[in-house]
């Protein structure tokens, strides 16, 4: 508790010099739950593989969305990708964890807050307070939000650094190319396979077996943050910052 | 008495660089001036005692601390100016004191203010609006009074002012004072070097050339004008030119001048920046273990 504490101590400087940023992010997040609460009733009838192709958009990628070009993940040197914050933080008597907590840290006030509020605007505007009690739903919530840890945090893990071709802005390209037609391949199969997509797979979980659910996701969310954590504190011991 | 640093067999690769082999040791109360040609590895040396670039071979020890091990206590023990200042730029200096400040045990606030003071620095402003100079004496605002035993600056003074590097020198000779401080300075700057430093630590194109007393290196060369002809090679003989003949061992020289009656009109000693240019030239056969003033390191 004492490391994310000092850790906020020491970003909320980013914070404070980020905050248009993130207001910006957010609500580049409410116009796509806006997307989401009108297209719900549609898509429960007949799913669509792009609403489920931006909800995991949303809680996967979304501290992708722009901010403030000093403190983004960028190319110092060729393939070097990492946050300019990182660098300073690195040279001053910062642990290291206390570097990746500050990071995970950035990546929850980017992320946290909002999607809390429009989770919470999806169930009271949408018909899903038909389908789920209230338990249920925050099982949902759980399974996404979870989702969000264990995919998201992939943000923050650049952020400490990387090297590489895949690094690159052609390397970058061909990656999230790749990624968005697999994704894209993987939903459609599931809608030849299961006739439904994956937003609606996660409502019949969290309507069947809510806290069944709930538990895994949790579990996910927690291996995802050890898996990434440690993924940071190796590359901070071993990568070059120069 | 363990030293402040402590390097040992140090080796890195960096695509077709090498650095290495290097071994140093700083102690107590002295100034080291890293000394080296355009991508000698003075900047990687640095990083790597600062644990951001990991070392391939060789260990590199603070106050007898593993920097590339687990324990990051030394951290707070070495105050780093890096030459390229990268994150600072959406912070004021307002805001980098506070968030740099409370980092460091031994932190002096008055110094801090004085040093504000002296080189006139806009503490309101934006790192990343200020000029390249007033950034750099910022920088060295922010790091002096950290008061840790090592302090480490790269090129501080490549952007700044006549007056200001003055000031600076002034300022680092008065910080030495208490006597159980150490600096590494890797400069270009022969002022720097001239007044400040206790010892250089050569390097060429990554191999060390050597690790001298900066007085003892200075009296070991000297440059006689030759009044009759004299054969090559010469014991001692670094360079001649037009009968100006320039030794690294003038004992030696001497011994073999008059022994051959060969006279000279005028002798004279050589100023240091004569002296590294030497120690830099490719051709120069003389080695840092061959000379008389190199330092055990």
């Amino acid at each position: 508790m004492k490391n994310w504490l000092i850790a906020y101590q020491l970003n909320k400087w980013e914070i404070k010099e980020s905050m248009v940023s993130i207001l910006f992010t957010y609500l580049a997040t409410i116009v796509f739950f806006a997307f989401f609460i009108k297209e719900m009733p549609s898509y429960l009838d007949n799913g669509t593989i792009l609403f489920d192709l931006l909800f995991l958009l949303v809680f996967g990628a979304s501290p992708l969305f722009p901010k403030p070009k000093r403190f983004e993940t960028q190319h110092l040197q060729g393939n070097f990708l990492v946050s300019p914050i990182v660098l300073l933080q690195k040279q001053l008597p910062i642990q290291h964890d206390v570097i990746t907590k500050g990071r995970i840290l950035i990546h929850s006030v980017y992320t946290l807050p909002i999607l809390l509020i429009c989770l919470s605007g999806l169930y009271v505007m949408t018909p899903l307070q038909d389908i789920l009690t209230i338990g249920s739903y925050i099982s949902f919530a759980t399974m996404w939000l979870s989702f969000s840890f264990y995919m998201g945090y992939i943000i923050p893990r650049l952020s400490i650094g990387a090297r590489g071709f895949w690094t690159t802005n052609s390397g970058f390209s061909i990656v999230i190319t790749v990624i968005v037609a697999l994704v894209f391949l993987g939903l459609s199969f599931e809608y030849v396979l299961f006739e439904n997509g994956i937003v609606y797979w996660t409502i019949m979980f969290a309507k069947e077996s809510p806290l069944f659910s709930a538990t895994v996701s949790i579990m996910l969310a927690f291996i995802g943050y050890r898996y990434w954590k440690y993924k940071m504190l190796k590359t901070l011991r071993t990568i070059m910052y120069s | 008495m363990n030293p402040i640093l402590y390097i040992r067999d140090l080796e890195k690769t960096i695509d077709d660089f090498h650095l290495g082999p290097l071994d140093l040791s700083i102690e107590q109360g002295t100034i080291t001036a890293l000394v080296g040609n355009n991508g000698s590895g003075k900047s990687t040396l640095l990083k790597l005692i600062m644990n951001l670039v990991k070392p391939d071979k060789g260990n590199i020890k603070v106050h007898n601390t593993l920097v590339h091990g687990d324990n990051e206590s030394w951290k707070e023990l070495v105050a780093y100016q890096p030459q390229k200042i990268i994150g600072w730029d959406p912070f004021t200096g307002y805001t980098l004191k506070n968030l740099i400040a409370p980092l460091y045990p031994n932190w002096d606030d008055k110094q801090f203010q004085k040093i504000v003071e002296i080189f006139d620095i806009p503490l309101h402003k934006k790192f990343g609006k200020l000029s390249q100079g007033v950034q750099q004496k910022l920088n060295l605002a922010l790091t002096i009074p950290r008061n840790a035993s090592l302090l480490i600056l790269d090129e501080p003074t490549s952007y700044m002012d006549i007056p200001s590097k003055k000031l600076l020198i002034d300022l680092l000779v008065d910080w030495m004072e208490p006597g159980n401080r150490s600096i590494i300075i890797s400069s270009h700057q022969i002022d720097d070097i001239r007044k400040l430093s206790d010892y250089l630590y050569v390097l060429h194109n990554g191999k060390k050339i050597g690790h001298f007393e900066k007085e003892e290196l200075v009296e070991n060369y000297a440059r006689y004008w030759l009044s009759s002809k004299a054969p090559n090679n010469i014991p001692g003989e670094v360079s001649r030119e037009d009968g100006v003949l320039i030794s690294s061992n003038p004992e030696e020289t001497e011994a073999y001048l008059v022994e051959h009656n060969i006279r000279w009109t005028n002798r004279s000693s050589l100023e240091i920046e004569d002296v590294i240019t030497l120690l830099l030239s490719k051709n120069n056969t003389i080695g840092g273990s061959q000379h008389g003033s190199h330092v055990n390191s």
